[in-house]
């Protein structure tokens, strides 16, 4: 029996602006708890909401981002439920004019239809402990924006990839820094399952409390199987929300949703509706990051990177970032990307360090590319330098002096010369080079090496060895 | 619409944490039944449905939203004043998840 499978996805992106999202609080995460608050996030009687700007034009670039129509005033609504989190008994949302509407993005070939993305603010963070709950209000009140799509997705690999990308796209907008394992970025799932013949739609079964991509596909795919399974045996679906477990790696049930919770909206009468203006929707666009989308392609294009190549330079914004400065700098594009996916990986994976903690600058690593693709030095002799600037936090030219590495010689007539004499007095390893031993071109070409005393550009040799070589086959 | 009564008014009262006395909320009740005619006569004209509801008694809109910058936050001492338990820098309460 064939089953359709309905999901429709609900995102939550904590932004990281400087204050909050209607107070002038400052936002900061993991800070000592209850350091970060005002009047206003503890909802003292007096205090009044105002709107924080780059929240807006945060927004405003995500919904462009995502093709959205965006609405030219801001309307903002009450979210009524009494709860510890939520000390004014409301969250200010945007219920019935959501900042954007009717957008879309494509995964792969098909297209997620994006319902809608609204402003809000976030709750309290609490800890629940076996008999007592301690409530920190650091959190409360952080802009947040709200990513709902329509109920269009019908695959679990969809899905987690639309979580990715969308995290992507407020990564590199500059929005937010889109950790799901910090909450930064928070997933709620709607799936439903019918048969595939069947003209009704299955019963939606909500997922909460997935935190980190990984966790999407697993919880997704075992929740379509249990549906599947349910459905197989007779066993009637029931409207509940579950949470994901991770250490078993299965949906467990939360709560039943007997009905939709009434939360009462109404307009959030101390914030007058606010205009928009053409010029500044059109300032916030034009004033977008690059999103990752849009680097893929010029790496790929511009830079002739292969698509392997871009997707490791750009699972990292500081990487990306890295790389952008030094192609500012330099054309070798190939040998950037490859001293970054290779070397400096290796080396900042090793030393438990990110890229923003290298001491080696794009200037200073563009300048030992060069040594390298001008002969100067061999790769290997790049290495070492490499290796000595971070050791010992010195430019290009420090190191090689430290290292005693001078310029390779890489005249084709001085290298020939010295290819020649080594030839004219090893007729053996010609013959056994010319039987097909291998090994006897390295052994030629470390002759002439040692002859310069290391000077000679290594390629530039093997290159000349093996014409020399050529000619004298009988 | 719901009738609105003085059980209804008492239970209301209760969600939101507050109690009146017997006085006030027969007062209450009163200014409600009187809100409740007036709403009953204006639902009378059905040409109502074709206005939307309004928030406030004119148009009226801005254009101003707050700058990003950051102020000092209170002090946790301050922010705890109140706090009947406390423990670690936060408000403790009873356990509110099960």
């Amino acid at each position: 029996m064939n089953y359709d499978v309905t999901i429709g996805l609900e995102i939550h992106v904590e932004m990281k602006t400087k204050s909050k999202m209607f107070s002038s609080s400052p936002v900061g995460f993991m800070q000592e708890p209850n350091t970060l608050t005002s009047a206003y996030d503890l909802a003292f009687p007096g205090t009044m909401p105002i709107p924080n700007k780059q929240a807006v034009i945060n927004a405003i670039q995500v919904a462009h981002a995502l093709h959205m129509e965006i609405d030219h005033e801001l309307h903002f609504d009450r979210k009524n439920y009494f709860y510890s989190d939520l000390p004014k008994g409301y969250q200010i949302t945007q219920d019935k004019r959501p900042l954007g509407h009717d957008g879309y993005l494509m995964i792969g070939k098909e297209k997620v239809l994006i319902e809608r993305l609204h402003l809000e603010e976030d709750t309290a963070k609490q800890l629940h402990f076996p008999k007592f709950t301690l409530v920190d209000y650091n959190r409360a009140g952080i802009p947040l924006m709200e990513i709902v799509t329509k109920p269009c997705i019908h695959s679990a690999e969809v899905a987690a990839k639309y979580v990715e990308t969308i995290r992507e796209i407020v990564l590199f907008l500059g929005v937010s820094d889109g950790k799901m394992e910090e909450g930064q970025l928070r997933c709620d799932v709607n799936v439903s399952v019918k048969r595939a013949d069947s003209k009704t739609l299955g019963t939606k079964v909500e997922v909460k409390n997935i935190n980190s991509f990984n966790h999407i596909k697993i919880a997704l795919d075992y929740e379509i199987a249990r549906q599947i399974k349910a459905i197989e045996s007779g066993e009637k679906i029931i409207q509940e929300t579950r949470r994901y477990d991770e250490e078993h790696k299965a949906t467990k049930a939360m709560r039943v949703k007997t009905d939709s919770v009434d939360y009462k909206y109404f307009t959030e009468d101390n914030l007058i509706p606010i205009k928009l203006s053409d010029e500044f929707i059109n300032d916030a666009i034009k004033t977008s990051h690059e999103l990752a989308s849009e680097k893929r392609e010029r790496y790929q294009k511009q830079f002739g990177l292969s698509e392997y190549d871009t997707n490791i330079l750009l699972a990292s914004l500081d990487i990306a970032s890295y790389f952008d400065n030094c192609a500012k700098l330099s054309k070798h594009y190939k040998a950037i990307a490859n001293w970054l996916m290779v070397d400096i990986t290796a080396y900042l994976n090793k030393a438990g360090l990110s890229i923003k903690e290298l001491t080696i600058t794009p200037n200073q690593l563009v300048e030992l590319i060069n040594e390298i693709e001008l002969g100067h030095i061999s790769n290997k002799q790049g290495r070492e330098v490499f290796a000595c600037m971070l050791k010992e936090h010195l430019d290009v030219k420090k190191a090689k002096e430290k290292l005693g590495i001078v310029n390779q010689d890489s005249s084709d007539i001085t290298i020939r010369q010295l290819v020649i004499e080594v030839l004219d007095n090893n007729a053996q390893s010609i013959s056994d080079y010319h039987h097909g031993k291998d090994r006897a071109l390295g052994f030629l070409i470390g002759q002439v090496m040692k002859k310069s005393g290391g000077k000679v550009n290594p390629a530039l040799t093997s290159k000349i060895m093996i014409e020399e070589l050529n000619r004298r086959k009988k | 619409m719901k009738e609105v009564t003085l059980t209804s008014l008492k239970e209301a009262a209760n969600r939101l944490l507050f109690d009146m006395s017997e006085a006030e909320y027969k007062t209450l009740l009163e200014e409600f039944k009187t809100i409740s005619k007036q709403m009953a006569l204006i639902a009378e004209d059905k040409s109502v449905d074709n206005y939307s509801p309004m928030i406030y008694p004119f148009p009226v809109a801005t254009d101003s939203l707050r700058e990003d910058i950051p102020a000092h936050p209170e002090s946790r001492e301050t922010i705890l004043k109140n706090a009947k338990n406390k423990m670690a820098g936060q408000i403790k309460l009873p356990k509110v998840v099960s």
